[in-house]
């Protein structure tokens, strides 16, 4: 594919289990100043309504305008495939940033994220989708992108299948989903603040929290998965595992009970070491 | 108005080679279908959206028959305030009697005579007119200041599609093409057409804000129902710890405790998840309610009335029927109804080694967690995780 609708595509920035993401040139109609943008390519036939549900939810997380959150510029349908344009940024993600970081940085890049989370979560809105490879480095230190919207093409979908991350920090996309989604429950909060918890570990340690990909069968691994116990870095300082402990605790409602207070104590974290 | 439209049987419209149409640069649109053909010398930014539903309403099917072209352009003007939409020249019967219809800043010149052009200010807000037979040429530019120049002859001429453009010149058989070479050539590329919500702007339309989600998750709450589903309630137990179970368990699916020995007092309450589904290719989807399964599920009828959400399974050798199987949740049970499909489905129990057996299409087979379907090439499996949740003892 070298292009949808009028965005030519330049080259492959990344590709997750529910789609790609291209740098593309910006056409004219969008009217910003942005040279390039990233424009998602949602993989699977869309219908029209589907696509009126992303359409709606996309512009309701875009009318937040909100500086830590990705900008979204335009979502489409072309000849059945839905796509979105965000802002493109140089500087790469957590995953692959564009330049050394230091620990304070990342943990910055983190708790804005988090800020980011706490936005949509006022907002009505979950993100479902925070992972390393979503925290991208801006000049104020970092912003969320890429909502997730596979749950409104898949109603019910609460994961979007397996195969290995292309996200460094974890071994599967599923170490980023809250073990209770497994079981049927539903998203909030909570699942928002277990991803960042993950995603604050990997932050860190710059790896995952399960010790290996469980199995090769996916209907084995989701049932070994929730099975299994994260264990935390043993490097980690006692500050650092208290805070991640929190995030990821098993009991829902012992868990940060806003992304905000989480941000809080990363930020914290980031000042004190 | 616009569904009659929708259902005038297209005919099998003539050769529409009759008339070349010259293309001149420019950033506004074409657009050339049957025998159609509109023009939109200049568009501004916020005319996108308009042009698009034009466009669409042009190439409905049929909608090159007179009458319904001119309903769908009647329509589509009479709802459009003014300025919305942008200047435009619509051609009708380019293969026969030509009719012309201008809205806004556009100017029609015949022959390239002044004297025989006319434009909007006419008879606001639309002038009609026949064109007559013995016209040989026929321009469209922007009016005012933008259409005064004339341009040159332009080597694109458009057969058919949507191409940018900021005019056309029309020129009627017997005259020759203004350029040698191949004139039957489409020289612009078929567009691309797509569907697009800019999101640039979209805080001046200020969508309605929700309200924020709960401080608490509502299926941690046991009187709240979860999100999304209409809430079914069901008869169940609690237990110790307040969870809400179904009677005929053991032990609790959240902790873990035994239920046997509780007093039979039962409640009724919204019906919690029952577990997820777990395809094999690693997607898990939320057991709340009824599903229908297949490769195109969505235009079952049990889909479109909300009883049930969609399913795709894909597989590679189409063993997959659109519409192959169902799942029912009734009370705390779920049960499977295989849905006529061409290659049978079949469940095998949580047993280790169990056999595949094939479920029928009437009395449904229940599906009971740790089971699992085989759907064409495809497999499903209805995960509970109850033990996990009981002996869970976080390390972090």
């Amino acid at each position: 594919m070298d292009g949808i609708a009028d965005y030519v595509f330049l080259r492959q920035l990344g590709h997750g289990p529910h789609g790609r993401v291209q740098l593309a040139r910006t056409p004219p109609r969008l009217a910003v100043d942005d040279e390039h943008v990233a424009v998602k390519v949602i993989g699977g036939a869309t219908s029209k309504d589907a696509f009126y549900r992303v359409a709606q939810e996309l512009g309701s997380i875009a009318a937040l305008r909100c500086e830590l959150l990705a900008r979204i510029f335009d979502v489409g349908l072309h000849e059945g495939t839905a796509y979105f344009a965000m802002r493109y940024y140089p500087r790469g993600s957590l995953v692959e940033p564009g330049m050394q970081l230091s620990r304070r940085q990342r943990l910055v890049a983190v708790a804005r994220a988090a800020r980011a989370a706490h936005e949509l979560h006022e907002a009505g809105t979950v993100h479902r989708a925070i992972k390393l490879s979503n925290v991208l480095l801006d000049d104020a230190g970092g912003c969320l992108s890429d909502p997730g919207t596979a749950q409104l093409l898949k109603p019910g979908l609460t994961v979007t299948g397996l195969g290995p991350s292309s996200d460094m920090g974890a071994r599967s996309e599923l170490e980023y989903v809250d073990p209770w989604l497994l079981r049927g429950r539903h998203v909030g909060r909570s699942s928002d603040i277990w991803s960042l918890g993950v995603t604050l570990h990997a932050a860190l340690t710059g790896h995952g929290l399960y010790p290996r990909m469980p199995s090769a069968d996916p209907l084995v691994a989701v049932r070994l998965h929730v099975k299994a116990t994260p264990e935390l870095d043993p490097d980690l300082v006692a500050e650092e595992r208290a805070v991640i402990g929190r995030a990821l605790h098993p009991e829902r409602s012992r868990r940060y009970r806003t992304a905000a207070e989480l941000a809080e104590d990363i930020e914290a974290l980031a000042h004190g070491g | 108005m616009n569904s009659e439209a929708g259902t005038v049987e297209p005919t099998a419209g003539p050769s529409s080679d009759l008339v070349l149409v010259e293309v001149h640069p420019g950033a506004g649109v074409i657009d050339r279908h049957e025998n159609v053909l509109l023009v939109i010398p200049v568009v501004g930014t916020q005319q996108w959206p308009q042009v698009k539903e034009l466009l669409e309403l042009l190439h409905r099917p049929g909608a090159h028959i007179p009458d319904a072209q001119e309903r769908t352009a009647d329509a589509l003007l009479t709802a459009a305030e003014a300025g919305a939409l942008p200047g435009l020249v619509l051609l009708h019967g380019l293969d026969a009697a030509l009719d012309v219809r201008a809205y806004g800043d556009v100017e029609v010149t015949l022959d390239g005579s002044d004297q025989r052009s006319f434009s909007e200010t006419d008879a606001p807000p639309w002038v009609a007119r026949r064109v007559p037979a013995s016209v040989r040429m026929l321009r469209v530019l922007a009016g005012g200041a933008a259409g005064i120049t004339t341009p040159g002859p332009s080597p694109f001429h458009l057969q058919g599609g949507t191409v940018p453009g900021s005019g056309v010149t029309l020129h009627f058989a017997g005259l020759s093409p203004p350029l040698s070479g191949a004139p039957q050539a489409t020289v612009a590329r078929k567009a691309v057409t797509f569907e697009s919500v800019l999101l640039t702007d979209v805080a001046e339309q200020c969508p309605p804000r929700r309200p924020a989600l709960p401080l608490e998750d509502p299926a941690d709450l046991p009187d709240v129902a979860p999100e999304g589903d209409s809430p079914e309630f069901v008869d169940g137990v609690e237990c110790p710890m307040g969870h809400f179970n179904d009677p005929a368990s053991a032990h609790c699916v959240t902790c873990g405790a035994a239920l046997e020995w509780l007093p039979g007092r039962t409640v009724r309450r919204p019906r919690p998840p029952l577990g997820v589904l777990v395809t094999d290719t690693g997607s898990v989807f939320a057991l709340t309610g009824g599903y229908v399964i297949g490769r195109a599920p969505e235009r079952d009828q049990a889909v479109l009335s909300g009883r049930a959400k969609a399913l795709v399974l894909h597989d590679v050798g189409q063993s997959v029927s659109r519409v192959h199987v169902q799942l029912d949740v009734s009370g705390w049970r779920v049960l499977v109804t295989d849905r006529g499909s061409a290659n049978g489905t079949f469940i095998s129990s949580a047993a280790q080694g169990a056999p595949w057996e094939r479920v029928g299409t009437d009395p449904p087979t229940v599906f009971k967690p740790g089971a699992r379907l085989r759907i064409g090439g495809r497999q499903l499996l209805f995960e509970t995780y109850r033990e996990e949740a009981a002996g869970r003892v976080g390390r972090v």
